[in-house]
């Protein structure tokens, strides 16, 4: 089954071809969802009203550009939406709490997508969204400053705690793999 | 630096595909698919049974039908045989009545039968014999049909088994007795005897049981008595709780059957020159048309209902009837042999045909069937135990036209019209109007009367003539109506 099978399938709403859609996406969404949840609960939850938001829209689908792109998309913006209306505790991350480490990018070879994934759930709410939006989507910070409804500098400077927080939480869980290696 | 540990984290993760429990995801998200309604269904379940019952009766073959209306049986006296005919058993080797003679001990002559043997057909066993003591004589009939029935008439006739052999008589199942007497005459040494005129076939006993009678009181009363009451109480049935009648539900099922007269329409007929239709135009006869349906409807308050079900009607036409008279039976018996007091065979009387011609009538159908399924909406009114319902309503029909089989030019075998070209399968409908009396026996049993009539809507056409026939059905019949 093709993807634009698949998506002519969904929008004449068969269930064979949504069931397989679902089949298919859920695992790459999942990984989208997980990026800007706090935890994997909160993950499925976006990722359920995602794929209820994808079916909705699908109809109006134009096949323009990536499908995958595009669903992406639609888990982004229930993430981000679903963060406002929980009116989540923002993390107040002092920022003397931000230590300034240097992490080599090799280092990152060493670490597995799983273990990433745990560490970028760790950050900060609004660290771990701005850092996604920019360093992994792909958005400017003027882009990032409209969606999250915050000024530019805001994007910025969260970005540069995001990174600095990711940083030293790598270091930390290296420190720990290190100490389990050696003994 | 940070760019690079970006691009990094976002190679990584961009491309990964998280565990995640798909199915149970897909369970939680799937749309509700739109519900088809249930009537849908049942309007499948209807449509396959009406397929499934026109295959049946496609399959079926249907055959014409075959009425004996009379049957005479004819038999003829004796005629003699001088005594100095012999039989050349050369000329006659296939004889039964040759074969006879030459076991015959007593060197009886016998005459061999009259009718090839190629010409016998559907013989019946025949053994007639009979003795008469005093003149040493022996009638006997025998059926040359049947070498060992042969034998046996000769055992019979040997006149060393006169005095220990009790006599016998043996006709077919259907002669069971034989009025008239034995006509017995002695010239010359020579006894004679012929058979009776007469064979009375069918005879019968009839047992007639005695009538029992088991008189039951009308009516019944229950007696109960009351502790320490010196009058016993009588608690009559009306006063004993009642159960409480079942309420019916605004569905019923309705199950009638009508005989229907048919009003039948016919044009073009001229354009078939010779063909079978055109025959069938000149010569059949219109007779009767039966149709049986079982609808569920739902009766509302204000009186409206709505049925609707599965109909078959079949309208019976008729060919003129054919009738035809053969012999179907002839037996050349029974064989009279007179004796010698020396035991010898003395005369020969030589074959008594019996034969019975039957009368039949062949009746070939021309059957139209119709598997219907009827739209009707009534109004109903009623007081006390009676209703009345007036309905209308279209019944759309599948219509097969059954030329059935007739008898092929040697009245012997059929012939089967069935695949000729007026073997024909149409669509079409009809309006039907009727009124229905309907009288309550039980809460929620109710039988009827009910008059109709239908007017179909459209012709029945063959498909390579411009003959079109279409038909009006009057008629009435029962009805059975059960709410649930």
């Amino acid at each position: 089954m093709t993807e634009p099978e698949i998506i002519r399938g969904c929008q004449r709403g068969k269930a064979k071809y949504q069931r397989e859609l679902v089949l298919r996406y859920s695992p790459l969404l999942m990984t989208v969802a997980r990026r800007y949840c706090r935890d994997d609960h909160a993950a499925r939850d976006v990722l359920q009203e995602a794929f209820i938001r994808i079916f909705r829209a699908i109809p109006k689908y134009q096949q323009t550009g990536s499908f995958p792109g595009w669903l992406r998309r639609i888990v982004i913006n229930c993430a981000l939406q679903t963060k406002e209306k929980a009116a989540y505790q923002r993390e107040q991350t002092a920022i003397e709490d931000v230590a300034h480490p240097m992490v080599n990018p090799s280092v990152l070879d060493r670490l597995q997508a799983e273990e990433l994934l745990d560490l970028i759930q760790q950050l900060p709410e609004n660290f771990r969204t701005v850092f996604n939006l920019y360093a992994i989507e792909g958005y400017r910070h003027d882009e990032i400053a409209d969606m999250l409804n915050i000024a530019p500098g805001t994007s910025r400077s969260q970005l540069t705690r995001a990174r600095q927080r990711l940083q030293a939480l790598i270091l930390q869980r290296e420190k720990a793999n290190y100490v389990k290696r050696v003994g | 630096m940070s760019n690079e540990l970006d691009n990094k984290i976002a190679d990584k993760l961009r491309s990964y595909r998280s565990p995640v429990d798909a199915e149970a995801l897909w369970q939680a998200v799937q749309p509700e698919q739109p519900q088809r309604p249930k009537w849908i269904w049942w309007f499948g379940w209807f449509g396959l049974l009406l397929l499934v019952g026109g295959l049946a009766w496609w399959v079926v073959p249907s055959s014409g039908e075959d009425t004996t209306l009379d049957t005479s049986t004819e038999h003829s006296t004796a005629v003699a045989i001088p005594q100095e005919q012999e039989v050349d058993p050369v000329r006659n080797p296939s004889s039964t009545s040759a074969a006879t003679s030459t076991k015959t001990p007593a060197g009886a002559t016998v005459v061999p039968s009259l009718t090839p043997e190629s010409e016998r057909r559907n013989t019946a066993p025949v053994i007639i014999a009979e003795q008469t003591t005093a003149s040493n004589t022996v009638y006997a009939a025998s059926s040359p049909a049947s070498e060992a029935l042969a034998t046996k008439t000769e055992l019979g006739t040997s006149s060393e088994l006169l005095t220990d052999a009790p006599a016998t008589a043996t006709y077919p199942e259907t002669i069971t007795a034989i009025t008239g007497a034995v006509a017995t005459s002695e010239s010359g040494g020579v006894v004679t005897s012929s058979l009776p005129t007469t064979l009375v076939s069918n005879q019968s006993k009839t047992i007639r049981n005695r009538e029992v009678t088991h008189a039951l009181p009308s009516k019944l009363s229950l007696l109960a008595y009351a502790k320490n009451t010196d009058v016993p109480a009588i608690i009559t049935p009306a006063e004993l709780p009642t159960t409480p009648r079942r309420r019916t539900s605004a569905w019923f099922a309705d199950l009638r059957a009508v005989y229907l007269l048919p009003q039948r329409t016919l044009t073009g007929v001229d354009s078939l020159n010779g063909d079978w239709i055109a025959a069938r135009a000149t010569s059949e006869q219109t007779l009767e048309a039966i149709s049986l349906t079982g609808t569920v409807g739902y009766q509302f308050r204000n009186g409206w209902s709505i049925r609707t079900g599965v109909g078959r009607t079949q309208l019976n036409t008729v060919f003129n009837d054919t009738q035809i008279s053969s012999t179907v039976d002839s037996v050349e018996a029974p064989t009279q042999l007179i004796f010698a007091p020396n035991g010898a065979v003395d005369t020969v009387y030589g074959m008594v045909p019996i034969t019975t011609t039957a009368t039949r009538v062949r009746r070939t159908y021309n059957q139209l069937t119709q598997w219907e399924i009827p739209v009707l909406v009534g109004y109903t009114q009623g007081r006390g135990k009676w209703r009345w319902e007036l309905s209308t309503g279209p019944r759309f029909q599948v219509q097969q036209e059954r030329q059935g089989t007739i008898w092929a030019v040697d009245n012997e075998s059929f012939e089967n019209w069935a695949n000729t070209n007026g073997y024909r399968t149409d669509l079409s409908v009809s309006w039907q109007i009727g009124g229905d009396i309907l009288y309550k026996l039980r809460p929620n049993l109710s039988v009827g009367l009910n008059a109709q009539a239908r007017f179909q809507l459209n012709d029945l056409t063959a498909d390579d003539a411009d003959f079109q026939e279409r038909y009006q059905l009057f008629g009435g019949g029962i009805s059975l109506r059960y709410g649930f």
